[in-house]
């Protein structure tokens, strides 16, 4: 049967235990996104104990405007380490295989991707007349890893319903 | 669609499982047909097909305006 090429079941669990942490950080000091308050949860360094002289495709300074190519930079690494983390852990979670794949689990993984798009949108609508200025930045962060949470809570929920409801058949 | 699976599985008398370890997909999906939630691959129409001796039309059929 044509199935769809998915991640080894154990991803899932690699994927919760990257995505819990980097949650758990953000929800105890919304600053680590930005890298600037790093670790100061944790009573390290607020200077950040991640800064190293990276690769920048660009650059620009404060006091010339004009951005420039090819420069290395200082910067503060651990905001970076977190959306590597993130992102790893939410397409580890999503694409992962659950215990019994066929092609009805493939058909729910499709309405459940539809649905998260469309409940992705009116989130984002929602919050684009609710949540302005500054603050609105946190909204497009959290944006770029909704979608796919989103798809794996509808999902893991389409499964346990249908399983919920096999045991009372037959 | 509607589909006749209960009653040939009873002819058969194959439970759910059996049917989906025989057709190599869950039970929740030999389930899900069952209820007529999910409509099956023709692949997998024809193996139950094979299963049950008949032939496709036999387990699934058109309801009326499909």
């Amino acid at each position: 049967m044509n199935k769809l090429k998915l991640l080894p079941r154990w991803c899932r669990f690699l994927g919760l235990a990257l995505v819990i942490p980097c949650i758990g950080m953000f929800v105890i000091d919304p600053e680590i996104v930005f890298g600037e308050s790093t670790w100061s949860i944790f009573g390290g360094d607020p200077s950040g104990r991640f800064v190293v002289e990276v690769f920048s495709l660009f650059d620009s300074s404060a006091n010339d405007p004009n951005l420039s190519w090819y420069a290395w930079v200082k910067n503060d690494l651990s905001n970076e380490l977190m959306l590597t983390a993130m992102l790893f852990g939410t397409y580890c979670i999503a694409f992962a295989k659950i215990k019994e794949e066929d092609e009805y689990s493939n058909q729910l993984r499709l309405e459940a991707m539809s649905q998260a798009l469309v409940y992705n949108g009116i989130i984002l609508l929602i919050f684009n007349w609710l949540i302005y200025d500054g603050l609105f930045l946190y909204v497009m962060i959290s944006q770029l890893f909704s979608f796919l949470l989103l798809f794996s809570f509808i999902f893991a929920m389409k499964i346990r319903n249908q399983r919920k409801l096999v045991t009372y058949e037959e | 669609m509607k589909n006749s699976i209960k009653v040939e599985r009873a002819k058969k008398d194959l439970t759910q499982g059996k049917l989906a370890d025989l057709t190599g997909v869950s039970r929740q999906t030999i389930n899900a047909i069952e209820l007529g939630k999910y409509v099956p691959s023709a692949l997998l129409a024809l193996k139950m097909a094979q299963i049950f001796e008949c032939s496709v039309e036999e387990i699934f059929q058109l309801e009326e305006g499909e």
